[in-house]
């Protein structure tokens, strides 16, 4: 009975705050591969698993990648534990430690779910191919992952009001006085793991676009599509920030700015978010294509950020809107209309 | 000052808040009622916070087709204020002096008033709940607004706040004429506040008492 309050408690309301990310990526690692790729969704992910488990450098970044979800799980579970109406999971503090540590393993593994099912298929699809090492890591990587957390949740629930690091807050972070200068904040203090997620994948994606990186234009094609779900990617950023807005920046909507400021103000905040890709295509790509790929980017942001206030507010229903829109660019890049870049 | 034209706010279709015609002049208003009678629903209207059907007017600016003129005559506090905790309240201020175009010798003042020096270099999420009121009435005060809507201004204020109010209230009523309209289940008036009215929000429309 306390162990189903405490699964219920702390990962449902996980789930619910994440649902739109996690179908967003399956959405994109498996029904938008099936539609974009000619060689197949299972051929796809078996290349994938096969780099992994033969590439050091490619296993590292997918496991850096499953790192960040376990960081962003383990902090979910702190600042759960802080919130006030939660306190009551305080009391597995009060019950035998050993039946603490398998409830609250039970609970890292639900909240792990979505790696720990990817790397089951790694495991048997590395087991069978006898690639031995990299599949050992995979496993060791997962359990350490699960154990480790546990671990910590059973310190947390043992030290009430103890949590979240408090590092980030004494960097002295310059002073904002502008509206696009808070939504940066939330950004770097708040969604840090999330911006620092899609950055990375983006900013991977675009580098395989780029000419000589593939050897041939289906290459370029395909790394085309993945950096735009990368640009897509930050429609999970800008939902959360629209959440976020309608709690604690309401005060924004009384005040005297018109409409053409506040729109600048997200005009920057936009072109905050693309700095790192900016950066990349400025070192890598002639102006033509630069401006092209940074234009693609930068609109598609402002389109996602405006259609916010379009009637897209339920999850589902931006989440259709960013699919239907990917659809659209899959068409495009697949009917050649963006080829002139890669011969750029 | 402030009048409300044909004013209906739905939720789901369902009319919540009917407001045909409602006239104030400029002055100190009380707008009473029980829970769930629309009070802070018209003051959000009034602010510019919630859409509506109909207009409301501040003098002859009305909030549907001057809105930005319009939001520079009101200001409002919130009843339970939310703000980013990642922010520092002297951040806020800082914004809210730029928007309303506030001279800093006004913001001191208002600093020294909440009794807010020592807290507005801190991360609000430091704040407790009554600090987060002192703010959120210091930032209602900012600028040159020619009316200040307050929703339930006493609410986790402690007896020292709560005393001052009405005397900073009625300073601004007397020195820069500027308009009250609140909402408080305790009174507020402490005897030496002149109400220039009672509102009486009930059967989803709000009228004066006579």
């Amino acid at each position: 009975m306390m162990d189903s309050v405490v699964v219920r408690s702390m990962v449902l309301p996980f789930y619910r705050q994440n649902g739109g990310l996690l179908a967003f990526l399956f959405f994109m690692m498996v029904l938008a591969v099936g539609r974009a790729n000619d060689v197949g969704l299972l051929e796809y992910h078996f290349s994938l698993i096969r780099g992994m488990l033969t590439t050091v450098a490619f296993l590292g970044f997918v496991l850096g990648a499953w790192l960040l979800y376990a960081w962003k799980c383990a902090q979910f579970v702190e600042r759960l534990l802080l919130k006030p109406e939660f306190s009551f999971l305080y009391l597995l503090a009060q019950v035998d430690r050993t039946r603490a540590y398998r409830g609250l393993l039970w609970v890292q593994v639900l909240l792990f779910l979505p790696v720990l099912s990817y790397a089951v298929i790694v495991l048997a699809v590395g087991y069978r191919h006898h690639w031995y090492v990299g599949s050992t890591g995979v496993l060791v990587f997962n359990l350490g992952v699960c154990l480790g957390a546990a671990h910590r949740y059973v310190m947390l629930v043992g030290k009430p009001g103890v949590g979240r690091s408090s590092g980030w807050w004494k960097l002295p972070l310059p002073a904002v006085r502008s509206y696009g200068g808070f939504l940066i904040r939330y950004v770097v203090t708040r969604r840090k793991l999330l911006f620092l997620g899609i950055k990375l994948y983006s900013c991977g994606m675009l580098y395989l676009t780029l000419p000589g990186q593939t050897g041939d234009e289906t290459g370029s094609r395909m790394g085309l599509l993945f950096y735009s779900t990368g640009v897509l990617g930050h429609g999970v950023l800008i939902y959360l920030l629209k959440e976020m807005e309608e709690s604690r920046l309401a005060f924004y909507r009384g005040l005297p700015v018109s409409v053409g400021q506040r729109f600048v103000q997200y005009g920057w905040f936009c072109l905050f978010l693309l700095i790192p890709e900016m950066i990349i295509l400025g070192v890598f790509l002639p102006v033509s294509a630069a401006v092209f790929l940074f234009s693609f980017s930068y609109s598609l942001l402002l389109l996602l950020n405006s259609l916010r206030f379009a009637g897209f507010d339920r999850k589902i229903d931006f989440l259709k809107m960013v699919a239907g829109l990917y659809l659209l660019i899959i068409i495009a890049v697949m009917t050649g209309m963006a080829d002139w870049v890669f011969r750029a | 000052m402030l009048r409300i034209l044909h004013a209906q706010k739905d939720y789901h279709g369902d009319t919540v808040l009917d407001v045909p015609l409602l006239e104030l002049e400029r002055g100190i208003y009380w707008l009473k009622g029980a829970n769930g009678s629309g009070k802070t629903t018209l003051l959000r209207m009034i602010a510019g916070m919630s859409s509506f059907k109909g207009d409301i007017f501040c003098g002859d600016i009305s909030l549907q087709k001057s809105p930005v003129h319009y939001r520079r005559q009101v200001s409002w506090a919130d009843a339970e204020p939310a703000y980013p905790a990642w922010l520092s309240g002297s951040e806020l201020v800082s914004f809210y002096q730029k928007v309303r175009k506030a001279s800093p010798q006004q913001i001191g003042e208002l600093v020294t008033f909440f009794g807010m020096q020592s807290a507005l270099s801190r991360r609000i999420g430091e704040y407790s709940d009554g600090m987060v009121k002192r703010l959120s009435l210091l930032l209602a005060f900012i600028g040159e607004t020619a009316l200040i809507l307050l929703d339930e201004p006493l609410a986790t204020l402690d007896a020292e706040a709560a005393g001052g109010l009405p005397d900073l209230i009625l300073r601004y009523r007397q020195e820069r004429g500027t308009s009250f309209l609140f909402t408080s289940h305790q009174p507020l008036t402490s005897g030496e506040l002149p109400l220039d009215g009672t509102l009486l929000a009930r059967d989803r429309t709000v009228q004066p008492v006579i």
